[in-house]
């Protein structure tokens, strides 16, 4: 009874952040670097999922709503975004994997969410550094 | 009750030893109560035996309905099996077809897109290639997920996992790399990696057709 007691006031005091990909960066996000257009995921890596992640506490969780208002991904920003997070070695796999939650009711962008993870298992911690690309 | 036989005691009503008439009339004349109650008891045997007669004509009777509606209603059942399997089948031709001509554009799409730079191209023509190509990509894997859920998970597990591979694989092959960028430069390879990839999901789909 006691450990179960721990255990609920534990999961209760995880804090869930969420941030609305088509809402609050772009319902079109495309593209790889940042010269390829406003909403890259170079961008989206930098300007916002490192630092909501790097704001985020031991007991706070980030949960990225992704099906709302986009009608797609492709590979080249979600890998940009993701695997380049564990790449440029600003978090390790784990980490990530345990601080970002995706989020959707359409159950076609379980196969966005799947590739995501798939991008973060795929990448190499730490392996590139980053060097920043100019915009248009 | 007594019992008689019909033997000549019933009279010239029944027997040879008619007196010669020539009329109706006198056939009746002769026709007494001692004639009548014993041709009544000539018919006793059948008249007791009647209701065992009917008890076995009724299981009889609910024997062969019974054996009927059952021959009905199993051939009714099969029928209906037959003809779920028949419209799955062609459900499932359908589809396939549908994917396979989904699949015949992605490639032609992709293969224009990934064989000249972005500058060749234009960045409207561009733009709207990767709007297409991430669309038919969304149907295909849409498609894809109906023909799974048609098939049979065990006698079709190689196929199923062939569609689940490839719509991942296909998916990072078009949309990869230089996708969606204005830096984008004509990759040759890329593109007869996604000409072969589709070439042999048609085929398997085809295959797949002619198995269900």
């Amino acid at each position: 009874m006691e450990s179960n007691a721990r255990y609920e006031s534990r999961i209760n005091r995880v804090i869930m952040k969420t941030f609305n990909i088509g809402r609050e960066f772009s319902g079109d996000p495309a593209g790889r670097y940042r010269s390829d257009g406003g909403f890259n995921g170079e961008r989206f890596r930098e300007d916002v999922l490192r630092p909501l992640i790097s704001q985020l506490k031991d007991n706070e969780k980030l949960i990225l709503v992704i099906d709302d208002d986009v009608e797609s991904y492709g590979s080249s920003f979600l890998t940009e975004v993701f695997g380049g997070m564990v790449k440029y070695g600003y978090i390790t796999k784990l980490s990530l994997l345990d601080k970002v939650e995706f989020s959707f009711t359409d159950p076609d962008y379980e196969f966005y969410k799947n590739k995501a993870i798939q991008y973060i298992n795929e990448a190499k911690f730490n392996s590139v550094q980053y060097i920043a690309t100019k915009g248009p | 009750m007594a019992t008689c036989k019909i033997t000549d005691s019933c009279g010239p009503f029944i027997t040879d030893s008619l007196p010669d008439t020539t009329g109706i009339e006198d056939r009746y004349s002769n026709f007494n109560n001692e004639h009548f109650t014993c041709i009544i008891n000539s018919f006793e045997p059948l008249t007791s035996a009647l209701p065992n007669m009917f008890s076995h004509l009724q299981s009889q009777l609910f024997l062969a309905i019974f054996t009927v509606l059952t021959a009905a209603l199993a051939a009714y059942f099969f029928n209906h099996l037959h003809w779920i399997s028949v419209r799955n089948k062609e459900k499932i031709n359908h589809i396939t077809s549908s994917t396979e001509n989904l699949i015949t554009s992605l490639e032609h799409e992709a293969v224009l897109y990934w064989l000249r730079s972005s500058k060749d191209i234009g960045a409207t023509k561009s733009k709207a290639y990767e709007i297409n190509l991430k669309s038919t990509l969304t149907s295909i894997r849409k498609h894809l997920i109906v023909i799974s859920s048609k098939l049979n998970k065990k006698r079709h597990r190689r196929s199923l996992r062939l569609l689940n591979q490839w719509g991942s694989s296909i998916y990072d092959d078009v949309t990869g790399s230089d996708f969606e960028s204005i830096q984008k430069e004509p990759d040759d390879v890329r593109a007869s990696k996604i000409a072969k990839k589709c070439a042999n999901m048609k085929s398997e789909l085809i295959s797949l057709s002619m198995q269900v």
